[in-house]
């Protein structure tokens, strides 16, 4: 608590040091002159105190980080350049006092001083308003970048070649140089307009001869030429993005026709098909969730202290995976446990826990549980109407469990279950078809087909 | 300047005189030794700011991948010595009616071989080929059992690799480089994803087939990562893990108070000196006491009913690579992390029968093609195919030319090393099935579409696992070092 209030004092208290900083660099040359000479006498004093509370601001803002709000790369680099700054005043101070008098140096140091301070103050600023504040008025007022949308298409003749493909490929692998952050190139590639004004060589499309564009010419350089595009040693563009961005280019650079309007060879339709199971597989894992709190480190220190193996899914956001198969504490508790993270959990994993139908009823408002394995538990089909609580549940694995067709009875014709495992349970292959009548967007897995047997099982070669 | 200058220019210049190169090394003695120093303090990270609590505890604790990966764990069937591809996977119709003929110059012009010498002939496909499952996939009559999950499979069939003896091969296959030193693949996967089951090693290999890798346990081993990451080989038969029962005369409490008091005085080392190979020891010797439990337990092929035997073809009391497949299942169900299966004896030069292409290999594939289906199968049924990857292959692939050692033809059918193009094959962990990526020219000497390096394969591997193969690394000798090195590339058209 009280560790928090400090570090909140941080952004009041760094105009501290940084003010009084500036001050005494602006007496340091001031006091040159004559009239003003007096001024030499009191910069010690100051610069004394700038580095005592330069020290308290470092104090706070450490603790401020420790809240790990911030992306922790320009957190760090904010913290060393601050260090430096302080250190190299606590340096100049020493040095004006017992070693150097000479007026160059001193001016050197006292530009490299304040570079120092400004650039401190700048990463600072960015932290707490973001990056890019600073240059934020000048840049037009449309400045949103018009980047691709999730697909909303069914079939890649649908869809519009310059707004669901090419610009797809575009945000992902040259938005980043050329968009809103930077313009390499005097060059914006993120909208029809900004692609049409070109860059600090003029147009980047020719409409009137594709062929002759500067962005096609890029991209079909060597990779080691300087001007390839992307830059060498940054993500560069698949083989068939690059088919697809220079047959858009080659035909004329069309911006809003769709795709089913063009002519496509083979090696075109391979390309689209393989950039439309991209982009389905994309969406397939990256599933759209919500932003959700991170898990408290003292919560998380005692699941796993009971046994809980929780895996985060991903650095992006705040999902786990949770596992248990050597729970530390008995049973029950361990599961109550569990709903201290409930929105947390989406993949959960009871395979081989003495798990039974009432034990399940735990799991009640794990609202975003999106794969679930109960096989090797004791659930029986009771369990199963539980399963039309969770929205998203995708996979559901009851192998090795007394569920019958009854069970599955239980679920939602209309669920979105996608995969259900029950190998060695009550359910027949025979109900298989009329299961999946009753549930057209669930497939239902048991076991294998047998192995036939094939002479060669017997049969080794003499040797 | 004035004369107090003079003076005092002339006594620095005098003093100067009575500095000699003596003087010089002594000085610089103190300076090496301080950046020698540096290099040696390197691995202790007493300067780090990151608190360890969490890795002082467990360094196989669970990590975030760097997005969300489709596999959890992966299955890696390494075939030692490295089978022809020309019998299984890579129908060549054409290097049929080449057979016989003097291989053309142009291929062999300038190139070497492990054992090839002079002029040899090409060997046309020692197999029958027909197209299987919906995808119609091409293989050969050596795979009858392997036809029917055809539709789960990704067969690359352009890998190439640089290099074409055996031990240097399987470094580069598992650990990314032809030397010693890195650590292997499943330690890096380990070391990025930490383990689901604290009681059991989060790496595991089993060997089958005789003779260990020609590489040794460097395949496995952990390189520069902390050993905790390395690969335990384990045995299918007798103690699972050597070393691992307690003496006679010594109880488990006994076994528990040592182990903790031991512990104790290595954390407090920890504390003073940082070195992580300190953290590695103390997670061991905690991990080996679980393991006295939890190993016997999963590591036995005992407790599966009769008809699983049957399915993988086991044969229980001996050491097969059927019972390793069956226990790569069992351990995988049970939250490890990566296993690797070797299973030496695909070394098929023709220069005995059981190194003949219709002989030994045939042999080979017969004891094997059953066991990997079983396996794809059984993984399926218990829904375990989906996040879990499946990797086939040799190290290398084998000549579309019938080895001529020393200039001889050799008495059997056989091929020489080949690293210019052979074939794997991907399973489960979000890679299609039912599809086939590259292409060799028509004599399968070299690969002419879909051409992917060893490194991709192990870029494609951590992609799988939620890695960026460029992203995970680790910080040694000044500097970071991942699995792919500086090359690799995630092979994206075979991922569904
Ligand atoms: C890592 C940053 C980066 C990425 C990513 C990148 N570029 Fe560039 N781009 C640059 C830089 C830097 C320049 C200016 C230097 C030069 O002319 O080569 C440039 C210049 C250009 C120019 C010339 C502009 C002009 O008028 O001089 C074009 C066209 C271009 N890029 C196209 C692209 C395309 C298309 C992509 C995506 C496939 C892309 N770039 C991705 C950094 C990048």
């Amino acid at each position: 608590m009280i560790i928090e209030l400090i570090g909140k004092l941080h952004p009041v208290l760094v105009h501290l040091p940084i003010g009084i900083f500036l001050i005494a660099i602006a007496m340091e040359f001031i006091g040159r002159t004559k009239r003003f000479s007096h001024l030499q006498m009191s910069i010690e004093f100051i610069l004394i105190i700038g580095v005592i509370t330069g020290a308290f601001s470092l104090i706070t803002g450490y603790l401020l980080s420790l809240d790990g709000s911030n992306d922790s790369d320009s957190v760090n680099l904010h913290k060393w350049v601050a260090i430096a700054s302080i250190l190299m005043f606590a340096a100049y101070y020493f040095f004006r006092k017992h070693v150097i008098h000479k007026k160059t140096i001193q001016t050197v140091a006292l530009i490299l001083l304040l570079i120092m301070i400004t650039l401190t103050g700048h990463l600072g600023g960015s932290l707490t308003h973001g990056e890019g504040y600073l240059t934020a008025a000048f840049d037009k007022k449309d400045d949103k970048s018009e980047i691709a949308s999730v697909a909303k298409f069914e079939k890649i003749e649908d869809a519009k070649l310059y707004e669901d493909v090419v610009l797809h490929t575009i945000t992902e692998k040259c938005v980043q140089c050329h968009g809103a952050n930077r313009q390499k190139g005097m060059l914006r590639l993120d909208g029809k307009e900004r692609m049409l004004k070109g860059g600090k060589n003029g147009d980047v499309i020719d409409l009137k001869n594709p062929e002759n564009s500067e962005i096609l010419k890029r991209l079909l350089l060597e990779l080691n030429d300087d001007h390839h595009m992307p830059p060498k040693d940054k993500n560069q563009l698949s083989e068939d993005e690059l088919v697809i961005l220079t047959w858009w280019l080659r035909n004329g650079a069309e911006f809003d026709k769709k795709i089913a309007l063009y002519n496509k060879d083979q090696k075109i339709e391979k390309a689209l098909n393989t950039f439309h199971q991209k982009i389905k597989s994309e969406t397939k894992i990256e599933v759209i969730r919500e932003k959700i709190a991170a898990i408290p480190p003292s919560t998380l220190s005692k699941l796993e202290k009971s046994g809980w193996v929780i895996s985060p899914l991903s650095s992006k956001d705040n999902y786990v995976r949770v596992v248990g198969f050597n729970l530390e504490v008995p049973l029950n508790s361990a599961l109550e446990g569990l709903k201290q993270i409930k929105s947390n959990i989406v993949e959960l994993k009871f395979s081989f826990k003495k798990i039974s139908d009432s034990n399940i009823l735990v799991l009640k408002d794990f609202k975003n549980l999106e794969k679930l394995w109960l096989d090797h538990t004791m659930i029986t089909d009771k369990s199963l109407k539980l399963m039309n609580e969770f929205q998203k549940l995708t996979y559901l694995n009851v192998s090795h469990t007394a569920v019958t067709s009854k069970g599955i009875e239980q679920l939602n014709p209309n669920s979105m279950i996608k995969k259900i495992y029950a190998y060695n349970t009550g359910i027949q292959k025979t109900e298989l078809t009329t299961m999946s009548k009753r549930m057209p967007q669930t497939s239902f897995f048991t076991a294998s087909d047998s192995m036939d047997v094939v002479p060669s099982d017997t049969l080794f070669v003499k040797k | 300047m004035n004369k107090q200058d003079n003076l005092y220019q002339h006594a620095k210049f005098s003093g100067l005189e009575f500095n000699t190169r003596r003087h010089f090394l002594k000085d610089c003695r103190t300076g090496i030794g301080m950046m020698a120093l540096g290099s040696l303090m390197d691995s202790c990270n007493i300067f780090s700011d990151k608190s360890d609590a969490s890795s002082l505890s467990n360094p196989l604790a669970p990590k975030a991948p760097h997005f969300q990966g489709k596999a959890k764990s992966v299955i890696f069937l390494h075939m030692a010595g490295a089978p022809s591809q020309l019998e299984l996977f890579d129908y060549k119709p054409e290097l049929q009616k080449m057979d016989g003929l003097d291989c053309p110059d142009s291929f062999i012009q300038g190139k070497k071989f492990a054992f090839i010498r002079g002029v040899p002939k090409l060997l046309g496909p020692q197999a029958q080929f027909k197209q299987y499952g919906e995808s119609g996939i091409w293989l050969s009559d050596n795979l009858p059992h392997f036809t029917k999950v055809i539709d789960d499979v990704t067969v690359l069939k352009a890998v190439h690799t640089d290099q074409f003896n055996h031990a240097p091969a399987q470094l580069l296959m598992h650990t990314g480089t032809a030397r010693l030193g890195r650590p292997s693949m499943g330690a890096w996967a380990t070391y990025g994803l930490g383990s689901e089951n604290n009681n059991l090693p989060g790496f595991v290999v089993l060997t089958s087939g005789g003779k260990n890798p020609d590489a040794g346990k460097s395949v496995w081993g952990s390189g520069f990562l902390p050993s905790v990451y390395q690969g335990v080989h384990c045995r299918s038969e007798g103690d699972p893990v050597l070393f691992l029962k307690d003496p006679n005369g010594f109880d488990r409490d006994m076994r528990k108070s040592s182990i903790e008091a031991i512990n104790k005085v290595n954390e407090l080392s920890y504390q003073e000196y940082k070195d992580p190979e300190i953290l590695s020891r103390i997670s061991q010797y905690e991990m080996a006491f679980k393991m006295q439990v939890a190993v016997p337990d999963v590591m036995t092929i005992a407790d599966e009913p009769a008809y699983i035997h049957e399915m993988y073809g086991t044969s229980q009391g001996q050491s097969s690579f059927a019972n390793n497949a069956l226990l790569a299942r069992k351990l995988v169900e049970k939250g490890v992390r990566f296993v690797q299966l070797f299973d030496w004896g695909w070394d098929s030069h023709g220069t005995g029968p059981v190194e003949a292409l219709d002989k030994g290999f045939i042999d080979k594939c017969h004891r094997t093609d059953k066991v990997i289906t079983a396996l794809l199968m059984d993984l399926k049924q218990r829904g375990l195919l989906e996040d879990t990857l499946v990797v086939w292959g040799g190290e290398f692939g084998r000549t579309p030319m019938q080895e001529n050692r020393d200039g001889k033809q050799n008495k059997f059918k056989g091929r020489d090393h080949h690293s210019e193009a052979f074939s794997m094959w991907m399973a489960g962990g979000g890679i299609k099935g039912g599809f086939t990526y590259g292409e060799t020219d028509p004599i399968g000497y070299n690969a002419i579409e879909g051409k992917v390096s060893v490194y991709d394969i192990q870029a494609t591997i951590l992609n799988q696992l939620g890695f960026d193969h460029e992203q995970l690394t680790y910080q040694f000798q000044g500097r970071p070092f991942r699995l792919t090195d500086v090359f690799g590339k995630v092979i994206d058209p075979i991922i569904a």
